[in-house]
């Protein structure tokens, strides 16, 4: 009885529980409104890659710095050294936060080290206090807590560990803790997903953008932009100067911009659709590999089939869905420049670093990429072809060919991401998930049971001829007119399956789609 | 006291001072000999046409470009001829030997074979790339009889294979040899193992299969080889030099003391170029036997006196100091008159040779004398009683030409100076070896296959730019003088036709991975486009390079390169060099001569004119014989002029100083025999030339010897003529 009574709790906890978080979730403000930025940033064309590639093969030929002694640390600029010696002493997130804002208001003054050093420090402003910001979002679902919080204890504690120093310490505690405003509030938390959204866009995406204009206009040429190592070890490291410095070249400046680039695809796309109940979407994934709720559930594992069937399930009917198509299709066109501008940085910073002699002391060394130098040529070679338009790629392994359309797929995004799941068939369930062990006649199991009495003897339990039935729960057909702007050449919903191995048989090519994702 | 005479005694006091210290003098020069020879094993070698061009010049740049830009440095080609078409199971002996070598010789960084070319093939939806021509080693091709004639239709025609299918060739790259050696970028050792193998292969595998070793690297094995054995010859020349002197001069004794100098000259010359990085070069190989050729006369001067005069030895080098100098001085202006060219290798060569014969005078003149006052048993060299030639001079030069002869020869080469401008200029870089080297058989043998004898290298600076470059390429291909143009688009295109767009990117996407792709078209986005020329006729070549020049708006668009562009820009020079080398000579020489016969007390304008006249005589001879008998000019043979118009002043020195206050006659009949002697002696020696590896080498030897010849009938019975 007790147990019953103990079930029927929980069960009125659990309805209770959902009926408050699709109310909460319903009052959520809406992101379709959200639009994407203006461009701020250079954009690379065919046009003006040729003389920058034309520059980065001149760059290539200079010599190598032979030993770290022939580094001059006096070539540091004084306002470059004076801010590192502020910096390393901050003792506290506002010291932090008052170096930040040095570097923001007098960036145009700077020297080119110290410029190069704040475009890329500035964008943290973005970042004080996300921690404690992220903290009710975080909360919502068990497990997307727990995960986060295992990271961010461990992180800390790892700082502990590998930087004990008082600056290391206050920039810790400039992401971690929350902070008081300049109109004297405490800062707002992040409670939904579209308030992520709107964080990201109205916060992230400018500083981002900004930081990859500014690394643009520097010119670092032959000039000498050393990285002293003392700005992350703090000034009790590197007392005789070994390996204290690290020459800064205009290729890692291309290498900056290639990241910063890369961040804003995947941030504008994160924009782009609806993230309404994704964490619930998390916890509903999570209890099926075991993880979150409280009904233990037998472990049966999450499947292509039962993760599609989660996911298309009513409650998500706005998740990853756009409410405003146009600006959604902008998010994307923002992505996929992201995107391409990210390859054409990658191709100046690989045409340099190839061509480039070994030099231990640079940021960037190119005996450390040599080896690979063909794998990095072709990946690269096929991520820029398929940043052009419609092309096809080919199976290193049996041949066949696939036609991909990335930019169309960006151009035209589904309205519904989730259109691009595996069909789930109506009856899929009934397909038994396991498999019966068929013994021969004078067979017996451990039980002495053959499998003649399964048939004949209705008191054998079945159970003790089973095993799993692996190739249950695979996904076999996909909607082939939400893949149609990707892959505009396939035949059937079937051959989602072949454009998958054939991408993955491709040099990088699924690297570049994120297809894998889609299964 | 002139000008003349003050000079002689600060000759005479130097030579004096040094006779009072003859231990010294001895010491002073071994010890400076064996300090140079110290450094010979330091001596670099330069054979490939790469070495010849002057560093920091265009073509040096492009040369260099092109092997960064385009991987086609240290190419050998591998022919192989069958007497029947070609079946499976000898070109799978030879794939898989070749495969062999690819897997585990470490020097080599590519293979292109006939046999690793592809064509792609769509089969529905997939699309792959077999061979093109069947493989010979699979079980069903074993025994198959191959023709070629599928790769006659595509863009590698002519290159490698015929479709006869008897004949087909394989193109082998090699590394640079990590640290170099002293022959340049690559160790020949490693070429020498190679070959050794791939000689042992076909012997013993594919007896019936003839080969052939060419390209870049087959030059280089040819050309290393060819040194080698121009040191052997250099041997060869003291050996038969000891010979001669022991028939001109009755003794062993004059041949050995004549080796001794040459050997310290050989020394110090040898080890003044490794030590300054003067490296020695397909002209300057031959330099010690030019130089011996050039400068042992001085010797033979001083040993044909004291063979006329046994009693005489005391005052022997007194008598010789200076007006040796001023032969030496001749030969050295000869020589040196190389260095005011344009040729930086001709410059050097120019410059050694001189610097050559400046030692051996300091040799003969200063360490010798000292050396016999030490062995005072040596003093005496020479035996008349055992000397063949002694009177076979005097009686040849006691002969008196016919005037109507004698006339019409002086007008002759007085006319003959004319032809200089006239002369005929036909080099190639295989031509250094003689008509019946395998290198140059292996050449004739492609020709006649392949219809191509010669390849280029054309670079388009925009490989985008097809429409201008294809015009190039396809004006190239219309020239006579071309067989084939690999077009890197006609590659594309076959590669491509007959397929849907989408997949003709597909197939150049991954045909821009490959190894072949990257010698057509460079990262940094230029066009490369190797030309295959019937012929390698440098006359016709230089007039292609200037037609190439007009098209490509003067390198701005496109440019020629390559082995055998370089060699035709040098070779372009060549009519330059010769010329100016040769007036440089004549107006130094000339000045000299004028210079002491004024201050002889010869200065009459009949002397002046007798001597300049029969003292350019020879050299004018020798042009118009090079003219009517065609002998053609190349790098080696245009320094022959300057050189001779420097050996040709030595005798009128000679004669004028052996008749102070006398008629020149009178020193025409002292000096006349030592004439006649070194004519002979040279002439005899040499015929060493004619043993040379290098054609050039022996066309010199060959000119060297005629030459002297006739330089020393000039200098004799037109001088006799012209005085009386």
């Amino acid at each position: 009885m007790a147990k019953k009574w103990g079930s029927l709790i929980v069960l009125t906890f659990l309805f209770l529980h959902n009926v408050f978080a699709i109310s909460t979730k319903a009052t959520a403000e809406s992101t379709s409104e959200l639009k994407a930025p203006a461009i701020t940033f250079k954009i690379l064309t065919d046009v003006t890659m040729a003389p920058l590639l034309k520059q980065a093969a001149e760059r290539a030929k200079r010599r190598a710095v032979a030993s770290d002694q022939l580094i001059d640390p006096t070539k540091m600029s004084k306002e470059y050294t004076s801010f590192r010696d502020r910096f390393i002493n901050a003792k506290s997130p506002d010291d932090v936060a008052r170096e930040v804002a040095f570097l923001e208001k007098g960036y145009s003054d700077f020297p080119l080290d110290l410029q190069y050093f704040a475009a890329q420090m500035i964008p943290i402003k973005a970042f004080r206090g996300i921690v404690y910001r992220m903290v009710p979002l975080a909360e919502k679902e068990n497990i997307t807590h727990s995960a986060l919080l295992t990271t961010v204890q461990g992180f800390v504690e790892q700082m502990g560990i590998y930087i004990p120093k008082d600056h290391a310490k206050a920039l810790l505690d400039y992401l971690l803790s929350p902070y008081v405003t300049e109109d004297n509030s405490i800062v707002t938390q992040i409670k939904s997903s579209a308030d992520l959204q709107r964080y990201v866009a109205q916060e992230v995406i400018p500083m981002t953008s900004n930081a990859i204009f500014r690394l643009q206009e520097i010119q670092i040429g032959n000039n000498d932009v050393i990285w002293d190592n003392t700005i992350i070890y703090g000034n009790t490291a590197f007392l005789d100067d070994i390996r204290r410095y690290r020459i800064i070249a205009d290729v890692d400046r291309y290498a900056a911009i290639a990241h910063l680039h890369s961040a804003l695809a995947h941030l504008c796309f994160l924009d782009a659709y609806n993230l309404d109940r994704l964490s619930e979407l998390l916890k509903d994934e999570g209890k099926l590999v075991g993880l979150d709720g409280f009904l233990a559930k037998k472990i049966e594992g999450a499947t292509s089939l039962d993760r599609a069937e989660v996911m298309q399930k009513e409650r998500y009917e706005k998740l990853f869905v756009t409410t405003n198509y146009a600006n959604t299709k902008e998010w994307m066109a923002l992505s996929f420049t992201n995107l391409e501008q990210s390859i054409r940085n990658i191709r100046l910073v690989w045409n340099e670093t190839k061509n480039r002699p070994a030099e231990e002391f640079a940021i960037l060394d190119s005996t450390k990429v040599i080896p690979w130098e063909k794998d990095i040529e072709i990946n690269l070679s096929i991520a820029e072809v398929i940043m052009e338009g419609k092309a096809q790629i080919r199976s290193a392994v049996s041949g066949e060919k696939l036609t991909i359309n990335l930019p169309g797929f960006f151009e035209n995004p589904p309205k519904d991401l989730k259109k691009l799941l595996p069909i789930v068939p109506a009856n899929w369930k009934k397909t038994d998930r396991y498999a019966y062990l068929k013994l021969p006649p004078n067979v017996k199991n451990p039980n002495n049971r053959s499998y003649d009495d399964l048939e004949g003897n209705p008191g054998t339990n079945k159970k003790d001829f089973q095993y799993r039935n692996y190739y249950h729960g695979q996904a076999k057909e996909w909607n082939l007119d939400a893949y149609k702007t990707l892959f505009p050449e396939l035949a059937s919903g079937k051959d989602i399956k072949k454009a998958v191995r054939i991408l993955s048989e491709t040099w990088n090519s699924s690297q570049v789609t994120a297809i894998s994702f889609m299964q | 006291m002139n000008l003349l005479e003050r000079f002689e005694a600060l000759l005479l006091a130097l030579y004096q001072a040094s006779s009072r210290h003859p231990r010294l003098i001895v010491l002073f020069f071994i010890l400076l000999s064996f300090f140079f020879s110290f450094f010979i094993p330091k001596l670099f070698f330069h054979i490939n046409t790469e070495n010849l061009v002057d560093k920091n010049s265009l073509s040096s740049n492009r040369l260099e470009k092109l092997q960064q830009d385009f991987p086609t440095k240290n190419s050998l080609y591998l022919f192989f001829h069958s007497p029947t078409p070609f079946v499976g199971n000898t070109l799978c002996t030879i794939d898989s030997w070749l495969k062999a070598q690819g897997r585990h010789n470490t020097h080599i960084s590519a293979i292109r074979s006939p046999f690793f070319l592809r064509r792609p093939q769509v089969n529905n939806e997939l699309l792959f790339y077999p061979y093109l021509i069947p493989p010979p080693c699979l079980k069903e091709n074993r025994d198959k009889v191959y023709d070629f004639s599928l790769i006659d239709q595509s863009p590698w025609r002519q290159i490698l294979t015929t479709k006869a299918g008897d004949f087909f060739g394989v193109e082998i790259l090699f590394h640079d040899t990590p640290g170099g050696s002293q022959f340049g970028k690559f160790d020949p050792a490693i070429l020498r193992a190679f070959k050794h193998e791939f000689d042992s292969f076909i012997r013993n595998t594919l007896p019936t299969i003839k080969t052939d070793f060419l390209g870049h690297m087959g030059y280089f094995h040819y050309g290393i080889e060819g040194l080698a054995q121009t040191n052997l010859l250099n041997v060869a020349l003291i050996l038969l030099l000891i010979f001669l002197c022991k028939l001109a001069f009755g003794t062993y004794k004059s041949g050995l003391l004549l080796t001794l100098t040459l050997v310290m000259m050989g020394g110090v010359l040898y080890g003044a170029m490794a030590l300054f990085g003067s490296p020695v070069d397909t002209l300057n190989a031959g330099l010690f036997l030019i130089v011996t050729i050039a400068v042992a006369e001085d010797f033979f001067f001083l040993s044909v006196w004291q063979l006329q005069h046994p009693k005489d030895h005391e005052d022997l080098f007194v008598k010789f100091l200076v007006p040796c100098f001023f032969t030496s001085f001749t030969t050295i202006i000869g020589f040196g008159s190389l260095c005011l060219t344009d040729l930086t290798i001709i410059q050097r060569f120019g410059f050694w040779a001189a610097f050559g014969a400046l030692w051996e005078w300091l040799l003969i003149f200063f360490f010798l004398p000292a050396f016999l006052q030490l062995f005072p048993n040596w003093k005496i060299w020479t035996d008349q009683r055992k000397a063949r030639f002694y009177k076979f001079s005097k009686r040849i030069l006691l002969r008196q030409l016919p005037s109507p002869l004698i006339r019409p020869l002086i007008i002759l080469g007085c006319f003959s100076l004319f032809l200089l401008f006239h002369l005929k200029i036909a080099d190639a870089p295989f031509k250094i070896f003689p008509q019946d080297h395998p290198f140059r058989a292996g050449i004739l043998r492609i020709q006649e296959k392949s219809g191509w004898q010669v390849s280029f290298d054309m670079i388009f600076e925009n490989k985008d730019d097809q429409v201008f470059n294809e015009m190039i390429m396809q004006k190239l291909a219309n020239d006579p003088l071309i067989s084939f143009v690999q077009n890197p688009y006609e590659i594309e295109r076959y590669y491509t036709q007959d397929f849907p767009p989408l997949t003709q990117k597909l197939i150049l996407r991954e045909y821009s991975w490959t190894t072949d792709y990257k010698r057509h078209k460079s990262s940094q986005g230029q066009l490369h486009s190797t030309i295959f020329g019937r012929e390698n006729s440098i006359e016709d070549f230089s007039q292609l390079i200037a037609k190439i020049n007009t098209w490509c708006e003067n390198g701005k668009r496109c440019y020629p390169t390559g082995d055998a562009i370089s060699f035709a820009e040098i070779a372009m020079q060549i009519p330059k060099v010769l010329i100016e080398s040769f007036f440089y000579s004549v107006f130094f020489v000339t000045a000299i001569l004028v210079f002491i016969l004024a201050q002889t007390g010869h200065g009459s304008v009949r002397n002046i004119f007798a001597t300049l006249v029969s003292s350019l005589w020879g050299p004018s001879i020798m042009i118009l014989i090079f003219w009517a008998f065609g002998v053609s000019l190349n790098f080696i043979t245009c320094t022959f002029a300057s050189v001779l118009v420097g050996l040709t002043g030595d005798n009128a020195v000679q004669f004028i100083f052996a008749a102070r206050r006398k008629n020149i006659s009178v020193g025409i009949v002292e000096q006349g025999v030592s004439s006649i002697h070194i004519a002979i002696i040279t002439f005899l020696a040499s015929s060493v030339f004619l043993f040379s590896y290098f054609e050039a080498m022996r066309t010199m030897g060959l000119l060297t010897a005629t030459g002297i010849v006739i330089m020393n009938f000039g200098d004799i019975w037109p001088l006799k003529k012209l005085l009386s």
